[in-house]
């Protein structure tokens, strides 16, 4: 059975501040090297950084092998970062064309040529994708709506619309001509 | 026009309004290459398809590493969190005495509504005094599991990070093991299913999965879903062998051990305590080391292995005593006493019996006391001491009654009693009972 992480031997670093100084300084080349493959930009690593340090003097006590936690938990924070990333760029492209769509104003012919790129954008997806962006793009429908609509299970169409979305945005930023096919939406 | 690095991240940040946010996804599906070349830094993650494609692009857009300047701002916020965390972990004991002094209810708001007790020092030592509590009061154990619990949900994330998380996924873990120790298994099923939510939405750090994996396995060995318990041992194994956790690949090596001694595999359980052993930091928790080595020594001895479990046993002698735990002393005198009976020292084996035996009933240990009663009736029974095996027949009974326990335990308890009465008792018969009696010990309550 493990123990709590418990305090028995706090302070093993941060008391002899030695020990934190050695600790970061090993790091420091396992984590620009970290940083440099996930491309991590400089003001997000300094961040990241302090993140996995931080949740590191939390545990010390706990943790038998300093470097490899260290390195392991700092890798685990890009990758987070990553996909909080690419969450943000879906939901700037979703919000968008949601508001959009239920925009009440008669007529813009802005808002109505955005509906109309988007719908030849949409045409590019799977097939599978097309009847869902529609109904979330053209008429407006919540996820819950678009599961009863097409006869999904709610948890399994939240899956799918996120795969969609993400058809959807390869295409908006190009991806999808750059990488040739090779980045089809699983389904 | 193109947009402007400020602006995508804008754009990407929720900071536009409705009209400039259209601006730029029109001009993206526009078909712009540059901007969408400029978005693309937003997308790729490392390992896809998109990844391999968008690589070379976005290392042109990468800034190499952290200047020294940076460094020294890293390490000087990771000195004063160090110094903040030796503060809370010194004010911890003496916060509990305070808290201890309310009853349950008003500690919880007190943890949920105080800043001065939202530290992570104190719901660390609340864990640890929680595990310190396993097997003498599971009571206390679950309460302060409970405020563990409490404390962690109230930390603040721009403090401690998004490790607050994993406090609370730990918390949760040990407030699962404690309703298992407390034999609520459905509650401890809900609980750890939560606690690896919570880990979800914090840092995901495998030695708290591998937490959560062990408290998880041993509800499954209390469930007698053996397989699963094995699966979850397995892993735990892997994630610690991985991450180089020694003492607590130790641990894992224990409770895996338990899973097969459980479903009768001694041969494997044997090679896994010994492994156990091999990785256990007896400074960092004597108490499994011990039960460790007790569990070995148990199994050498059923093995017929004599020899070696003496060899263990006079090497763990001083630490049964070191540790000065009633509990471990009677289980120390257990052993010796099945020992020395399977070396027909059958004196020695009765004296120690005896002593074991009146102490875990003393102790209230029921279960403990009803198999040593049984050796002690098998060893007088191949003696042809009638009148002592229906004393400790007649023994027996009461003990199981008043504790209401197993209805299935006090009818095989009957059954040997009526042997016992009717001179019908033969010492297979004893065995067999033993053996049932193991069975439905780890049985989960109806």
């Amino acid at each position: 059975m493990p123990p709590p992480q418990a305090s028995q031997n706090q302070g093993s670093l941060g008391q002899s501040g030695e020990g934190l100084h050695s600790l970061v300084s090993r790091f420091r080349k396992q984590a620009e090297r970290v940083s440099l493959r996930y491309r991590i930009p400089r003001e997000d690593a300094e961040d990241l950084v302090q993140q996995s340090l931080l949740a590191f003097l939390q545990k010390q006590s706990a943790i038998d092998c300093p470097d490899a936690w260290l390195i392991g938990a700092f890798r685990r924070e890009c990758l987070m970062f990553l996909r909080r990333r690419q969450r943000r760029l879906y939901d700037a492209i979703d919000t968008t064309l949601l508001e959009a769509c239920s925009d009440p104003a008669p007529a813009d012919p802005e808002r109505d040529q955005l509906l109309r790129d988007v719908e030849s954008a949409i045409d590019a997806t799977p097939p599978r994708c097309r009847s869902i962006l529609r109904l979330r793009y053209r008429l407006g429908f919540a996820t819950e709506e678009i599961a009863e609509e097409l006869g999904y299970r709610t948890t399994s169409v939240r899956k799918i619309a996120s795969r969609c979305l993400a058809a959807l945005t390869r295409k908006v930023t190009g991806l999808s001509s750059l990488a040739q096919g090779a980045c089809r939406a699983r389904f | 026009m193109h947009v402007s690095d400020e602006r995508m991240r804008a754009f990407v940040s929720d900071r536009l309004e409705p009209t400039q946010r259209r601006e730029i996804l029109s001009h993206l599906l526009g078909g712009c290459s540059d901007c969408q070349k400029a978005a693309r830094r937003y997308w790729a993650a490392p390992g896809s398809a998109d990844d391999a494609a968008a690589a070379s692009e976005a290392a042109s857009h990468f800034e190499p590493g952290l200047d020294d300047s940076a460094w020294n701002r890293i390490l000087a916020r990771a000195t004063d969190h160090q110094h903040r965390l030796d503060a809370e972990r010194a004010a911890a004991t003496q916060q509990w005495v305070e808290l201890e002094r309310h009853p349950q209810p008003r500690r919880l708001l007190i943890a949920r509504n105080q800043r001065r007790y939202q530290t992570w020092g104190l719901g660390e030592e609340l864990l640890r005094l929680s595990w310190e509590n396993r097997f003498d009061d599971p009571a206390r154990m679950l309460e302060q599991a409970e405020i563990a619990l409490a404390v962690a949900e109230s930390l603040d994330d721009a403090i401690y990070g998004s490790a607050t998380w994993d406090l609370r996924a730990r918390a949760l873990a040990h407030v699962g093991n404690a309703q298992r120790v407390s034999s609520d298994f459905r509650a401890a099923e809900k609980t750890f299913r939560a606690a690896r939510k919570a880990l979800d939405q914090g840092t995901g750090d495998p030695l708290e999965l591998a937490t959560i994996l062990n408290f998880e396995a041993t509800l499954r060995v209390r469930q007698r879903r053996f397989d699963d318990a094995l699966k979850l041992a397995e892993r735990e194994i892997a994630l610690c062998r991985r991450w180089g956790q020694l003492h607590r690949l130790g641990e894992a090596y224990h409770s895996r051990g338990v899973v097969h001694a459980l479903r009768g595999d001694d041969g494997q359980a044997i090679r896994d305590f010994e492994r156990c052993l091999d990785y256990l930091d007896p400074e960092r928790d004597p108490r499994i080391v011990l039960t460790s080595r007790h569990n070995l020594i148990s199994l050498l001895h059923e093995e017929g292995r004599l020899a070696e479990a003496l060899g263990r046993l006079r090497e763990t002698r001083p630490m049964y005593h070191q540790l000065g735990d009633r509990l471990n002393l009677l289980r120390l005198r257990q052993l010796e006493g099945e020992i020395a009976l399977a070396q027909g020292e059958t004196k020695l084996a009765e004296e120690c019996l005896l002593e074991a035996r009146n102490g875990m009933i003393a102790a209230d240990l029921a279960w403990d006391s009803a198999e040593i009663s049984l050796r002690l009736a098998e060893m007088y029974l191949s003696q042809g001491r009638n009148r002592e095996t229906r004393e400790v027949a007649e023994q027996i009974m009461p003990i199981f009654q008043s504790r209401d326990l197993h209805t299935e335990a006090i009818a095989a308890l009957l059954l040997f009693r009526e042997a016992v009465f009717s001179e019908t008792l033969t010492a297979h018969m004893v065995r067999q009972t033993i053996s049932f009696l193991r069975q439905l010990r780890t049985r989960p309550p109806a």
